[in-house]
């Protein structure tokens, strides 16, 4: 090992979606920030040559670096061994701007009431609404707290979308259900495309509201980047036009620029070191060139995305942390969760939908049955689900979507191909779950990743608040379809089936205002180790029906403002 | 509406393929165990870090249908290989089949890539496909002949052919038929003029984005772009 490099002010482990924000908000403050990056420093033309979907959807290139190799294992529940998950773990990227670099941009603010879903639930219906087992609580934080990062997270990166309610004001065209916005949008919502408009109708004919789902993607030019242009490889792409709002174009760019942020790629953490005290010194890495380096810092921040964070914990034991860092209260590992999705294909024969072009970001969304914007009494379950319909497909995916009862091969599959491949037209729901007693992390006893270090271990499924939830859903979308026009409809993603290995997943380092119950506060501050901060959904009690991105950016950016105030008295 | 015109940096990419030309040579060298230089451009850097598997479909795209020697497979089981996917996807009034485009070959390469723990399966499926088929192997066989097994396969109905192996051979089918050709399966395009994908666009216009508009395919592959296959 080589002797110890200049100590840094901030180490940032881990430059992606939460990681860059917080780069950018320390370096604005003019604090010295070394970003440890696992994965390479690509570009724009690095994206382009990659515009395929063997690479990307199928062997998830850019995971390829670290990601694939320690995918966490599952089993159902404490008793039974590991399995194969019933979906495939979902793959993140691993490079600067992490895996939103390859997102689909679909950007969320949470609702109010998602902040608070415990004491909203036993208010509206009673202590015995909460699911048994679940340990489910509020935010330590207010939708009122975290809304100016919000803001501050949307003009910075370049949020395309219409404001629904501005201070309190509900307008026309955006979604009635959210909670109040300081202002509009900074760039105005992505255009819409034949079949987000006939969706927008169907659910319009159902009573609901429909409007354009906000997107982290350019639908004008903005701060140097060009608007959009519909190319289709989008969820799992990188972006060749810059036109997606990543964290590698907008806030590690502009941090970059400041001269504040060094940015080491290819550089893999392996630990994370503590003093007797308890207090946290730095960290241990793998460099470009497979040296193990040592990098003494003030704070660190952790921000490796879910599994990663919780897995660097416990293989980060030392004699103030026998079970792990910051786990003497035994609480990282435990509330995880992860996001319930349904989804339908409906069939729209002799339309061509023209699917193929366009980005994940161009999407007609509702909310009416989200959060707790519909009144649950009788249905057995709580909160609920945003629901869309977009654009994008690919010819792989679309070789595999096939009615119940086509062929699966021969003449007749190549036919119904043919005339039926463009006239499959879906709609798609994410279902909040809740954390449970029975669902946790904790490192595999026997598998490890090519290094020889365990990977992580998930247990995880689904309580019958779930199943529930995902099956009323799914009545939902196939009524849906068929307002749209779909003659017949076939889950594309089935109910009562969790993704148990998730790109939006939660828990595991839960903040909370009780240090017994939770592992962080409401600033990411680990409460065991004030100069550990933790970035991410590992740090969110409950994760609302959204995607989680924008979220994880506006509370990173609160984080890493609280420390840019306070770094002197945090720092050790 | 006008086309957009494509950003410089495209233009730039298509015209002098640059990066590809140094992407490919930094592979080839990795290959040979040559050590990226340390503070390489960044690009470069990553190069390093990608998989064996990244170079495994080099010159798919132009490996000659009727003499490929396949390098995972044997020949014999490359035979019947090319038998069974001509069933999966036959080549038909609708156009070509599996065969016709290349889809042997990109099965072939990701055997000795990718999909190299997936060996093992073919080797012993389309061992138990010949076994079933009798003195003339299964490319021997009729084709009708040939789809009662395979359908027995499918229904895990003959002796020998282990779990997954149908599911698997039908997924790569699809991945070789309709992803990009340069992976070596979709010849002249014939998996995505099938089901009407155009072929990568990076344009699509407002108009192009409504119900029942004519899109032309554009015949473009990623290697246009510097792909190289991953
Ligand atoms: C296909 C796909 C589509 C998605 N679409 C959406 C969407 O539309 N909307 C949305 O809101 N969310 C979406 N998500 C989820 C979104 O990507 C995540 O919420 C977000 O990236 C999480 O941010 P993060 O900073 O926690 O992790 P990441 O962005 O993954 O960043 C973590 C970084 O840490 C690095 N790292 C890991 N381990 C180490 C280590 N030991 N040392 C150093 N560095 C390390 C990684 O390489 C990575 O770069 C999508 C995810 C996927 C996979």
């Amino acid at each position: 090992m080589s002797n110890p490099l200049p100590k840094a002010d901030v180490v940032i482990v881990g430059l992606g979606a939460a990681g860059g924000i917080a780069a950018y908000v320390l370096a604005q403050a003019g604090i010295n920030v070394v970003g440890l990056e696992a994965g390479p420093y690509l570009d724009k033309a690095d994206f382009l040559a990659r515009d395929d979907e063997i690479s990307g959807s199928i062997l998830g290139w850019t995971g390829e670096p670290k990601y694939n190799k320690e995918l966490p294992t599952w089993r159902p529940d404490a008793k039974s061994p590991t399995a194969s998950p019933p979906i495939p773990p979902i793959r993140m990227a691993n490079m600067v701007g992490g895996t939103s670099v390859h997102y689909g941009t679909q950007s969320w603010r949470m609702r109010a009431d998602d902040f608070k879903v415990r004491s909203t639930t036993i208010q509206r219906y009673g202590q015995e609404a909460i699911p048994a087992g679940s340990t489910v609580e509020d935010w330590p934080l207010t939708y009122e707290e975290l809304e100016p990062y919000y803001d501050k997270v949307e003009y910075l990166i370049g949020v395309s979308g219409k404001a629904g309610n501005i201070n309190g004001q509900i307008v026309e065209g955006g979604n009635p259900f959210e909670s109040p916005r300081s202002r509009e949008f900074p760039l105005p919502p992505v255009r819409s495309a034949g079949f987000t408009e006939l969706a927008a109708e169907g659910m319009r004919k159902l009573g609901y509201h429909p409007f354009p789902q906000p997107a982290a993607i350019l639908s004008q030019d903005f701060d140097g980047r060009p608007a959009c242009t519909m190319c289709g490889y989008c969820s799992s792409y990188g972006c060749w036009n810059d036109s997606k709002s990543s964290t590698l174009v907008s806030a590690i760019r502009h941090a970059e620029a400041t001269g504040k942020l060094e940015i080491r790629p290819n550089s893999r953490v392996m630990r994370i070191l503590s003093n007797d005290k308890g207090e946290v010194v730095g960290v241990e890495y793998l460099d470009e060139q497979g040296q193990l380096q040592v990098q003494p810092a003030g704070v660190v921040i952790l921000s490796t995305y879910i599994y990663e964070n919780v897995r660097l914990l416990l293989l980060s034991t030392s004699t103030a942390y026998p079970q792990g860092l910051v786990n003497n209260n035994g609480q990282v590992g435990k509330h995880y969760f992860s996001h319930a999705y349904v989804g339908r294909n409906g069939l729209f024969p002799g339309k061509r939908l023209n699917l193929w072009g366009g980005t994940t970001g161009q999407a007609t969304a509702m909310d009416d049955l989200n959060g707790d914007n519909f009144d649950h009494s009788g249905l057995g379950f709580i909160r609920g689900a945003v629901i869309f319909a977009g654009t994008g497909a690919l010819p792989i995916g679309r070789s595999r979507t096939l009615a119940p009862g086509v062929p699966q091969w021969g003449s007749a599959y190549k036919q119904w191909l043919h005339e039926n491949a463009d006239s499959v037209g879906s709609v798609f729901a994410q279902v909040e779950p809740l954390p449970y007693e029975f669902t946790f992390l904790d490192l595999d006893p026997e598998v490890k990743d090519p290094l020889g270090v365990p990977v992580l271990r998930v247990t995880y499924s689904f309580g019958e608040n779930e199943n529930l939830a995902t099956t009323y859903i799914d009545e939902k979308l196939d009524e849906m379809l068929r307002a749209m026009g779909a003659t017949e409809t076939w889950p594309s993603f089935p109910a009562r089936t969790p993704v148990p290995i998730n790109s939006h997943a939660y828990g595991g380092t839960r903040m909370g205002d009780d240090p017994a119950t939770s592992v962080v506060n409401k600033y990411g501050q680990a409460h065991e180790a004030p100069n550990l901060f933790i970035l991410g959904g590992s740090t969110f009690p409950t994760s609302s029906g959204y995607n989680p991105t924008e979220t994880i950016e506006a509370h990173a950016w609160y984080a890493a403002e609280y420390l840019a105030q306070n770094l002197n008295s945090i720092a050790v | 509406m006008p086309e957009r015109r494509l950003p410089e940096h495209v233009l730039a990419r298509v015209i002098h393929r640059r990066r590809f030309l140094r992407d490919t040579a930094l592979l080839t060298g990795a290959a040979a165990g040559l050590a990226v230089p340390a503070g390489a451009d960044a690009a470069s850097g990553a190069a390093s870090r990608y998989p064996a598997w990244l170079r495994m479909f080099a010159q798919a795209a132009q490996e000659d249908i009727d003499s490929y020697t396949p390098t995972a497979l044997t020949d014999a089981e490359f035979t019947t290989l090319k038998a069974a996917i001509a069933r999966l996807i036959p080549a038909d009034e609708l156009g070509p089949g599996a065969v016709e485009a290349g889809v042997q070959i990109f099965i072939d390469r990701a055997l000795a890539g990718p999909y190299a723990a997936t060996l093992p399966l073919y080797q012993a499926g389309l061992a138990a496909l010949d076994q079933a088929a009798g003195a003339d192997g299964f490319s021997g066989l009729s084709p009708e002949r040939q789809d009662e097994l395979l359908t027995q396969a499918e229904n895990s109905e003959i002796e020998g052919v282990p779990q997954g192996f149908f599911a698997t051979l039908l997924e790569h089918t699809r991945q070789g038929m309709f992803g990009d050709p340069i992976y070596g399966g979709n010849r002249d395009f014939a998996g995505w003029d099938l089901i009407g994908f155009p072929g990568i666009k990076l344009v699509w216009t407002e108009a192009d984005q409504q119900i029942d508009a004519t899109v032309t395919p554009e015949h473009v592959s990623v290697e246009r772009y510097g792909g190289t296959g991953w």
